[in-house]
């Protein structure tokens, strides 16, 4: 594997727009659950809020998930795989079945996704307060996985920077 | 055994075995019996998105959030302290702390992995600071957890209430007496069990103050709770509007009141937030295409058939839907097993004569305790994610709480009593 300052740019870019656009849908779920409580008490009519919040947490789903995967932090059942990885020739074999398996999936729902926003936008489905073409959603597992594509390719030939230092499981140990 | 059999039962349980990520698992499966079935396969991606599009579902990254602004609020250390004052010469008392934490989150959130997710986030690192074994640790909190569903209010009793076409008021009261007898069952099982393993008790010399000024100190965050409980029981907001209020009171609290809340605090509460729910709701969505596989193939009415062929006494046919319900629930959601077993058991048990809000207790008994059997033991990934540990290191810790969890099952499904007197009391 090599090193590479374009490649750790990608990286970068990768990493910090997942990020930034899972900070951002979140803070809009918060933000429009925050303001259906407040506008109900005022008795103002925000019946979009409820939709702009779904729409939001979905989106942060896909990204967040998409970001936790290349940040190894998702979930598996590891007893196995551990075990397996004290005979170097099975670990090598487990541990590409793992990034096939990862990869298939991950180019299966990028590709099955983009078929279904291709038909979302000749039949669009309206959602009823916000007007929004629901299937405009899948923009957001093409994104995030699309990233995960991305980032699995290049994991193949250059060295991943390492993560930011957020990892759920050392920071709380500390 | 056709095609899609096959898959389910070779490649599902291969790809979990070599360590594939849960979600890829789940998805691959779904794909390939798409494929085998010749159903269209962008059908499949449309099932992963509908999925998580559950508004219910909002409540749990909201939490996750509002449990690690809590932490990184100081809010935690207050509640550390209070506790400490109140309960720190029991042994293993940050473990009942966590199950009696759960029960009163557990009438806030209605979602077990929140439950979890909320109470680990403050309970898990506390735990470990004071040398807890990050094993008893998780297994607490991810047992403490499944009290969420049982205490209302509960989102799937409401699910069921309208699948079973009953009462979901009686439903959530009917939960109070089963959930408030699990909870001590609990607590004195994370009792026993840090006696056992040789935990000793916080001294109360190490902590400052008398237990008025701990108290006064620590009312910002001992608010929480009473503001997010008064908030849904007067209807002032729903459940998961309550979720959200917990983000905006840990920032108030952490930034104005305890000014312990930094924008690197932040940052890394959104961090943990996104890896935690992106890890984990990746998980719910590819389960909801597993388990339209599933229904597809009428694998739980094949089941069920068999069961209710088997035979017509009603403590048998309660006690196989509990095996069945304990199997079925280590491989689907929570939801969609009650989607997807509901409509087929409610009849099934109506024709036996049993009521259907005791079962609906019944029901949600089974899945607290899927909450914590793999693969798919959802508050088992939550609690291990925030305690950093593997799952099947923690299993083994879990087992002690599984095995009461299956008592108070007995218990509940034989004397119906528990679950059906206060509703009848209040009626």
């Amino acid at each position: 594997m090599r090193d590479s300052a374009l490649a750790n740019v990608i990286f970068a870019v990768l990493r910090t727009s997942q990020i930034w656009a899972s900070h951002l849908t979140l803070f809009m779920m918060v933000g429009a659950l925050v303001l259906q409580i407040f506008a109900r008490e005022l008795g103002l009519q925000v019946d979009w809020t409820e939709e702009l919040s779904r729409f939001s947490f979905v989106a942060m789903v896909f990204v967040a998930a998409s970001y936790a995967s290349q940040t190894g932090s998702h979930l598996r059942v590891s007893a196995f795989a551990d075990l397996a990885a004290r005979w170097r020739p099975l670990d090598l074999l487990i541990t590409a079945a793992q990034a096939i398996a990862v990869l298939v999936f991950d180019c299966l729902f990028f590709w099955y996704c983009f078929k279904n926003l291709q038909d979302g936008l000749r039949y669009v489905n309206a959602s009823p307060a916000l007007n929004f073409n629901e299937n405009l959603l899948f923009i957001a597992p093409l994104c995030g996985f699309g990233a995960a594509i991305i980032y699995r390719l290049m994991s193949i030939i250059f060295v991943p920077p390492p993560s930011t230092g957020m990892a759920v499981s050392k920071d709380l140990h500390q | 055994m056709n095609d899609v059999h096959l898959v389910l039962m070779i490649l599902f349980p291969l790809l979990l075995l070599i360590g594939v990520p849960i979600y890829a698992a789940l998805g691959l499966t779904g794909f390939a019996a798409a494929y085998v079935t010749g159903s269209p396969m962008a059908v499949a991606s449309q099932s992963i998105l509908n999925g998580i599009d559950k508004f219910p579902l909002l409540a749990i990254p909201a939490f996750i959030f509002a449990g690690n602004l809590m932490e990184q609020g100081g809010i935690t250390q207050s509640i550390v302290r209070v506790f400490r004052h109140l309960l720190g010469h029991i042994p293993g008392s940050l473990g009942i702390v966590t199950i009696f934490s759960c029960m009163f989150f557990a009438a806030i959130s209605g979602s077990g992995p929140g439950a979890a997710a909320a109470v680990g986030g403050i309970m898990i690192p506390a735990m470990l600071r004071y040398g807890y074994p990050p094993a008893y640790a998780a297994a607490t909190v991810a047992t403490g957890g499944t009290l969420g569903v049982l205490i209302p209010p509960s989102n799937p009793m409401i699910l069921y209430g309208i699948i079973a076409n009953t009462s979901i008021r009686d439903l959530f009261v009917a939960g109070v007496v089963p959930g408030i007898l699990v909870g001590f069952a609990l607590a004195g099982v994370a009792y026993l069990y840090a006696k056992w393993l040789g935990i000793k008790a916080i001294d109360r010399q190490e902590s400052d103050g008398t237990l008025w000024r701990v108290l006064w100190e620590g009312k910002a965050a001992l608010a929480m709770p009473g503001i997010i409980l008064g908030g849904i029981y007067s209807g002032f907001f729903t459940p998961v509007e309550a979720s959200v209020v917990a983000v905006v009171y840990a920032m108030f609290v952490g930034a104005l009141v305890n000014r312990s809340l930094t924008f690197k605090g932040l940052n890394i509460a959104l961090h943990r937030t996104h890896m935690i729910s992106g890890a984990l709701m990746i998980v719910v969505a590819t389960s909801t295409l597993f388990a339209r596989i599933i229904t597809l193939e009428r694998i739980p009415q094949i089941l069920v058939e068999t069961f209710s062929n088997a035979t017509d006494n009603t403590l048998l046919l309660l006690l196989m839907i509990n095996i069945l319900l304990l199997v079925v629930g280590c491989f689907m959601e929570t939801l969609s097993a009650i989607i997807i077993l509901g409509p087929v058991l409610v009849p099934l048990i109506d024709s036996f004569g049993v009521d259907k809000t005791h079962f609906g207790i019944i029901l949600i008994l089974n899945i607290e305790i899927a909450f914590l059997t793999p693969p798919l033991g959802v508050n088992l990934f939550v609690a291990a994610q925030i305690a950093g540990i593997k799952i099947e290191k923690m299993m083994l810790a879990t087992l002690p709480f599984i095995l009461i969890l299956l008592v108070m099952l007995a218990l509940i499904t034989l004397v119906p009593e528990l679950s059906l007197w206060l509703p009848r009391t209040l009626k």
